[in-house]
């Protein structure tokens, strides 16, 4: 539901949007389709967003792939596992308007990770 | 009752005792004068006449006027309690029997029927032939001493009831010998073997959670260092099998005259159900408040498509009211940040992030976001700032809270249109104040008291605004006490409010002695 609002908003700023449903699939889109940004959720089914974030940094290829985490969730060890691991953002969804997210996004990929 | 008069009258293996009146020798004092000083009487019975012969100082422990003449046994007993003259009676059989000496102890009625207790000892004297010819002995009143006795025995006996009711764990810890003691409940509730010598001083200690130990080793550390006479501390304690329990422990510091500490007296209770109670209610708030941010998101972010007619064009009207669901979507999402605020800061679970903060921008920042609130009624905010302040060390989500906290509230209880609320940013000698004023509706005087409690609401801001929570000031006044900083207000009510934020000129901190120290120094 909010993947799929958040696709038609982004779609709409000029974005072209590959939805993962689940962990794993999200390592397969990005593995293949290499795309500039990738916004990552924490809690999906098979791995987290911060294991998939883990993934991501082991790939000497992906390494430098700007990541921003995008949750409802806001555990202390997550958000700082997620700086650790090098996301540009850590955004809490519900506090965030689609324009914010846009801004956010525009300058992970102008400033690149 | 016994007949007293023995038979046999033959030759005393002993001299008779000297007089007691016998003058004395120069540099020593008489025997009457010793019983006097020492309130010991003495007394002799015959064993041939049956007459007994009583010292001057044992007539005055009678309460009698000192007499010459010999009491007989039957004029003796009628002095004894009645319930003890059986006991006299049976320990005479026994001395006459086995002949040998006796401690005693019995009551005795005095002329003015005041009731005391006399002790002594006896001895009896046997001829060649082993009859006994006389019994001697000494008395002295043991009323006081008795009622003494018998009120730390009730003690103890209380000491030892409360010890065996509690299922507290209680120790002693005794310092000059390097030893602890515990009640029966280590071996009842905690299951350790059981074992008469105490333990060694470290044991408790080293029974504890791998994770707490450090931190209650330096407490105790610090307590010892300090004068403090109690304290107070949670931790994890191991049961015999390993099984953890939450533990809070309770202590009182015995100390010598130099305050040096020589005891630490604790109970330890069990306080497991009352954690799970808290971590199950911290579980629940955490996930209801995430759960209910999923939906509120999809509703804010659809909302706000359909307002900037991405969906398609939408008329004036439409559009407004959009907008209404899109402010109360972000409402009811501020109002579920303030509840997980308000919960993790409660269960210790606030991580203070410090940055370097520019905190004009900061203001500045949260005053746009507010703006639009104030349309409605054409309020205008004034931002008196300070020039040029070095950035001030805060958390600036916390922070951040608070500025938006004051300022919704200024903005919503002001009732009339066109007016000012009055932000302003001071260095003063000792600190920064924040003051934010508004000639709202002010806070009557009766929930003065009450206006940073968690869910108050005065009655008047009930009345003219229904959606506030009741939770703005009160994370306020927690985030500031737990940092260092102060909040406080003057308000008259229909003239408006001013609230007050002080922070030390270092910012924030972790402020001693709370949640925040706890999580932040482990």
């Amino acid at each position: 539901m909010i993947a799929s609002a958040y696709k038609l908003g982004l779609t709409h700023h000029g974005f072209e949007i590959i939805i993962a449903r689940d962990g794993r699939e999200a390592l397969a889109v990005i593995t293949q389709h290499r795309p500039h940004i990738v916004l990552l959720d924490v809690i999906m089914p098979h791995m987290t967003g911060i294991e998939v974030l883990a993934a991501i940094r082991e790939n000497p290829a992906l390494q430098t792939l700007p990541v921003i985490i995008l949750s409802n969730l806001d555990q202390p060890d997550d958000i700082a596992r997620a700086n650790e691991l090098g996301a540009k953002a850590y955004l809490i969804k519900a506090n965030l308007s689609l324009k914010d997210l846009v801004a956010h996004i525009q300058d992970a990929i102008e400033t690149g990770m | 009752m016994t007949t007293r008069v023995p038979g046999n009258n033959s030759k005393a293996t002993e001299q008779a005792p000297p007089p007691a009146n016998r003058p004395p020798e120069t540099g020593t004092i008489s025997l009457e004068e010793a019983e006097e000083l020492a309130h010991i009487g003495s007394w002799q019975w015959d064993a041939a006449s049956g007459d007994i012969t009583w010292s001057d100082e044992l007539y005055r422990i009678y309460g009698l006027r000192p007499g010459k003449k010999a009491l007989d046994y039957g004029s003796f007993m009628q002095l004894i309690h009645p319930e003890d003259r059986d006991k006299i009676n049976k320990l005479i059989d026994e001395a006459y029997r086995s002949k040998r000496p006796f401690g005693f102890e019995h009551r005795i009625i005095l002329p003015d029927k005041k009731i005391r207790t006399l002790g002594g000892q006896c001895k009896v004297v046997t001829d060649d032939a082993g009859n006994v010819i006389r019994v001697l002995g000494t008395s002295q009143d043991i009323t006081e001493r008795k009622k003494s006795d018998q009120a730390l025995y009730r003690s103890n006996e209380r000491f030892q009831a409360v010890l065996a009711a509690t299922n507290d764990l209680v120790y002693d810890l005794d310092l000059p010998s390097g030893t602890i003691w515990f009640n029966d409940v280590l071996s009842r509730e905690y299951k350790y073997p059981k074992q008469e010598a105490p333990h060694p001083r470290g044991w408790r200690v080293s029974h504890i959670h791998s994770d707490d130990k450090m931190r209650i080793k330096r407490s105790l550390d610090a307590l010892l260092r300090s004068d403090d006479m109690t304290w107070v501390e949670e931790y994890t304690f191991l049961k015999y099998d390993g099984t953890p329990v939450d533990i809070r422990d309770r202590a009182f510091v015995l100390r010598d005259i130099e305050a040096r500490p020589i005891r630490v007296i604790g109970s330890m209770l069990d306080i497991t159900r009352q954690k799970e109670l808290e971590r199950a209610k911290d579980r629940f708030i955490s996930l209801v408040s995430h759960q209910l941010r999923t939906p509120l998101t999809s509703m804010r972010l659809l909302a706000e498509m359909l307002a900037a007619g991405q969906a398609e064009p939408i008329t004036p009207s439409q559009q407004e009211y959009v907008q209404k669901i899109e402010s109360s979507t972000k409402r009811m999402i501020e109002l579920v940040n303030e509840i997980l605020n308000v919960s993790n800061i409660e269960s210790g679970q606030l991580h203070l992030r410090l940055v370097q903060t520019d905190i004009n921008s900061l203001i500045q920042g949260q005053i746009d976001e507010v703006t639009p609130l104030t349309a409605e009624n054409n309020i205008r905010i004034v931002y008196e700032q300070l020039a040029n302040i070095p950035p001030v060390d805060v958390d600036p989500i916390l922070f951040r809270q608070i500025v938006h906290n004051l300022l919704t509230n200024a903005i919503r209880y002001t009732a009339a249109e066109q007016t000012i609320v009055q932000v302003k940013f001071q260095r003063t000698d000792k600190e920064y104040m924040l003051t934010v004023s508004d000639k709202g509706i002010g806070i009557p005087e009766e929930a003065w008291p009450h206006i940073f409690t968690s869910f108050y609401r005065a009655n008047n801001a009930v009345k003219t605004h229904g959606d506030g929570t009741g939770l703005g000031l009160y994370l306020a006044k927690l985030i500031l006490d737990l940092t260092g900083g102060k909040i406080w207000f003057e308000s008259e009510e229909g003239k408006g409010s001013t609230f007050y934020v002080s922070l030390p000129h270092g910012g924030m901190r972790h402020a001693q002695d709370n949640t925040l120290a706890a999580v932040g120094g482990t």
